[in-house]
């Protein structure tokens, strides 16, 4: 639970992160990828995930393509020319937060 | 382990399950569907002796406490969002547009220059005694209106793309048509108030007509990749 509270706040990043390494997914596939990933240790509910892939959408970070799958509409989520400049971004700013939550975590190591 | 497909005839007791708890637009059962299925595959798949009716429960449990809701609350705002988006982009376009930005000054400064005169000379409707250039507009605007509306055909009136975007300007100029100066006065400072409020309301509802247009085909090209992929208006089809 105060794992998916963490989760949320880098969801975005997590997202175009996948993105950037596999190309083009689906919805389903991302919360699988994550929890293959962490070795289920972290979980993206639709929830969260799905006004997380719209609002990319509206921003124009993403974009959709629409395939039939096994007698079904499928939507593929990829990243755009402006979502990819944005993910580097994204990462560094969310490795910079996670450097300095470590700081605070771990305050003997980072001191040496 | 092979992963098991799902088969129409289970696909349609899907479609019916969401249907069942409010979700009507194809759009959005469309935008659910694929999430749902997946699920349900897994799960089948890890359990094969489990019966279609618990694997469907037990993955619309994993949506959480509003169930799909959420997937349809987000789809709608930020459609919304987008079409905004678009709604917007167009407007700039226009206002950047230098030739078609001096056409319209110059068709504002006619419409004010044309509302003066009525004013002056006491040039009224016959039917509302007010300023006949202000309710000639107010008439145009009221046609474009319904040409829009009669252009938007049956079958699109329905679509979930095209509610969704007229959603998304309704704030449009159709508050300042109320308010639209049209009565006659006698005070000078009056009449050249009122003749450039209808001359920036006429500028602005032409700005406003051709976004407006430009948002209808993004939400008819929507529509129209939606049915290329399902044909059938019957979300249980």
């Amino acid at each position: 639970m105060e794992q998916n509270q963490v989760v949320k706040g880098s969801l975005t990043t997590i997202i175009m992160k996948l993105l950037e390494d596999n190309g083009r997914m689906y919805g389903y596939e991302m919360t699988k990828a994550v929890k293959e990933i962490t070795a289920n240790k972290m979980n993206i509910t639709e929830a969260a995930l799905y006004p997380a892939l719209h609002k990319l959408v509206a921003d124009d970070i993403l974009t959709t393509t629409t395939e039939m799958v096994d007698g079904r509409m499928r939507k593929y989520y990829t990243l755009t020319k402006k979502g990819k400049k944005e993910t580097a971004n994204k990462i560094s700013a969310l490795q910079e937060a996670l450097d300095s939550v470590q700081l605070i975590l771990n305050p003997k190591i980072a001191n040496g | 382990m092979d992963k098991m497909k799902l088969s129409q005839e289970q696909l349609k007791e899907l479609r019916y399950f969401i249907y069942k708890r409010g979700f009507r637009e194809p759009e959005v059962m469309m935008e659910i569907l694929d999430h749902f299925a997946c699920k349900v595959e897994d799960k089948l798949s890890a359990k094969p002796g489990m019966s279609l009716e618990e694997a469907m429960k037990e993955a619309h449990n994993e949506f959480g406490y509003n169930g799909f809701y959420s997937i349809k609350a987000s789809l709608d705002v930020f459609t919304r969002k987008r079409y905004k988006n678009v709604y917007w982009a167009q407007v700039k376009a226009v206002l950047k547009n230098i030739p078609v930005m001096l056409l319209l000054a110059a068709l504002g400064y006619g419409i004010y220059t044309a509302s003066v005169w009525a004013f002056v000379n006491k040039k009224t409707d016959w039917m509302f005694d007010e300023n006949v250039v202000g309710i000639s507009f107010w008439l145009i605007m009221l046609i474009a209106e319904l040409y829009k509306l009669q252009r938007i055909n049956k079958n699109l009136k329905k679509s979930y793309h095209i509610h969704i975007a007229k959603m998304a300007v309704v704030f449009a100029p159709y508050a300042l048509w109320l308010f639209l100066p049209t009565r006659m006065t006698d005070s000078p400072k009056r009449i050249l108030f009122s003749s450039l409020v209808i001359a920036l309301i006429a500028v602005w509802y032409i700005i406003h007509y051709i976004a407006s247009w430009k948002l209808l085909k993004t939400a008819q090209k929507d529509y129209e990749e939606f049915k290329s992929f399902h044909p059938n208006e019957n979300p249980l089809a």
